[in-house]
C-alpha cells in the first residue's frame, strides 16, 4: 500500500471511528499502539511508564475522538495526547513524593526488540538521554525518532517553534559531549 | 541518514508486551464504546465554527502575503547589507576557522578570535545581536551555534546563539532564552537579533 492509499485509509477509519464505529477505533489501535508505545518509551525510558502511558492515551482518544477535527494529523493527535499523559504521569509522581530520583538513578531492564530475552540497557545513549531534560528530550524524540518536523513538534508540544529548535539544538549539544566523554573514558 | 541519527538508532526499543496491549485495547474500546454519539447539533455548531475557521484562515493568509511581501522588499533593500556584516566577511577570511564573534560597543571593535584553528569554529550562518539600553548599544557579530562570552555590567555572559529552521534567531544565557516571541530583558538591555545577508 503506497503513502496515498494509506493516507485515505486512515482518513476513512478515522471518520468511521468520530461516527461511533467501534471496529474502526480497534483497526486505528492496532495500527499505531506499537508507534506510541515506542514514543512513550524514548520520552520516559522506562517499559512500565511506556505501557501506562500508551494505554492512557488510546482511552483518551477514544474519549475525545468525537472531537477529533478530520483535516488535521491523527497520528500528531495521538503524541500530543500520549506527550500530555506522560506530563500528567511525572506530575503525579512528583506529587505523591515517590519520584525524586534522576532519571540516570533508575536505567532499568528492558525487553529489547528482536532479542531473545531480558537485556540490560546501561549503554552510554541510554544514559545520555535520560540525562537530558524532560521537556528538550521530548524534542529531541519527535523530530529524530518521530521525524516530526519543528512546526509538528510544535504542536505537539504546544510551545512556540523557536523553544522547539533551541531545546533539540541544546540536546543534541549535551547528548554529543556526554557520548563524547563516555568514550574517552572507556578508551 | 547522518553520524548523530545513526547515533539515536543504537536505542533498543522494548516490544510491546502483549497482555499490556491487549489490556489497553480493552479499556480503550470500553471507553469508545461509553462515549456519546455526535449529535445533530453539535454538528450544526461544527459547522458554522468551521466556516467562521475558513474566513479567519484566508484574512490569516492575506496578511501572511502582504508582511512576506514587506520583509521580502526589506531584506532585498541595499540599506540591510550591514557594514559589520561585512566586515565580519573579512575577518573570517583573513582567519579561518578561528573567528567566534566581533563585538561592537561605544565605538570600540573587539575580536574574539581562537589561538588556532578549530573544526567548531568553521562559519555557519553570521547573524547580529544587538543589546540596547537608554542610549549604549553594543553589537555581537557572530554565527549560528556559538557561544560568546563577554562582560556586560560586570557580569560575565555567555550568549549562545542559534538560527532556527524558520529564518528567526535564538538567543539565551543559562535560564534566559530570547525568541521573537519571547522577547526577554538581559540586565535590562533589550535585545534585537537577525540573520546578516552577507556572502561568506
Amino acid at each position: 500500500m503506497n503513502q496515498t492509499e494509506e493516507l485515505a485509509n486512515e482518513s476513512r477509519l478515522v471518520g468511521a471511528a468520530i461516527s461511533g464505529d467501534a471496529d474502526a477505533f480497534a483497526d486505528l489501535f492496532n495500527r499505531y499502539y506499537a508507534m506510541i508505545h515506542a514514543f512513550a518509551y524514548r520520552l520516559t525510558l522506562s517499559a512500565h511508564d511506556a505501557d501506562d502511558i500508551a494505554q492512557e492515551t488510546f482511552v483518551s482518544a477514544a474519549r475525545a475522538i468525537g472531537g477529533f477535527r478530520r483535516e488535521a494529523s491523527f497520528k500528531n493527535w495521538l503524541y500530543q495526547i500520549a506527550a500530555n499523559r506522560q506530563r500528567d504521569l511525572f506530575r503525579q509522581r512528583q506529587r505523591r513524593r515517590d519520584f525524586n530520583l534522576p532519571l540516570t538513578a533508575g536505567i532499568e531492564e528492558t525487553h529489547v526488540a528482536g532479542g531473545d530475552g531480558d537485556i540490560a540497557d546501561f549503554s552510554p545513549l541510554h544514559a545520555a538521554l535520560a540525562a537530558l531534560p524532560d521537556d528538550w528530550r521530548h524534542a529531541l524524540v519527535l523530530a529524530y525518532y518521530e521525524n516530526r518536523n519543528h512546526a509538528e513538534a510544535t504542536q505537539i508540544l504546544g510551545c512556540a517553534e523557536a523553544t522547539v529548535s533551541w531545546r533539540i539544538f541544546r540536546a543534541k549539544r549535551q547528548l554529543k559531549q556526554r557520548l563524547h566523554h563516555a568514550a574517552k573514558r572507556h578508551e | 541518514m547522518n553520524d548523530f541519527e545513526k547515533i539515536l538508532n543504537g536505542l533498543p526499543v522494548p516490544r510491546p508486551d502483549a497482555d499490556r496491549k491487549e489490556r489497553a485495547k480493552y479499556h480503550a474500546l470500553m471507553a469508545f464504546k461509553s462515549q456519546t454519539p455526535n449529535s445533530k447539533l453539535q454538528e450544526n455548531s461544527k459547522f458554522q465554527i468551521t466556516n467562521f475557521k475558513t474566513i479567519l484562515r484566508f484574512c490569516g493568509k492575506a496578511a501572511l502575503i502582504v508582511s512576506v511581501g514587506v520583509v521580502l522588499a526589506f531584506l532585498t533593500s541595499p540599506r540591510h547589507t550591514n557594514p559589520s556584516g561585512k566586515m565580519l566577511a573579512q575577518i573570517a577570511q583573513l582567519f579561518p576557522d578561528q573567528l567566534n564573534a566581533v563585538i561592537e560597543r561605544d565605538g570600540d571593535t573587539r575580536i574574539i578570535l581562537a589561538d588556532r584553528a578549530d573544526p567548531s569554529l568553521t562559519v555557519t550562518q553570521p547573524l547580529l545581536v544587538s543589546l540596547e539600553r537608554r542610549g549604549e548599544k553594543i553589537n555581537i557579530l557572530s554565527f549560528s551555534g556559538r557561544v560568546v562570552r563577554f562582560n556586560l555590567d560586570g557580569r560575565e555572559i555567555s550568549l549562545e546563539t542559534l538560527l532556527t529552521a524558520g529564518g528567526h534567531v535564538i538567543v539565551s544565557d543559562g535560564d534566559f532564552l530570547w525568541s521573537r516571541e519571547n522577547s526577554n530583558r538581559l540586565l535590562g538591555y533589550n535585545i534585537q537579533a537577525r540573520p546578516l545577508m552577507v556572502k561568506l
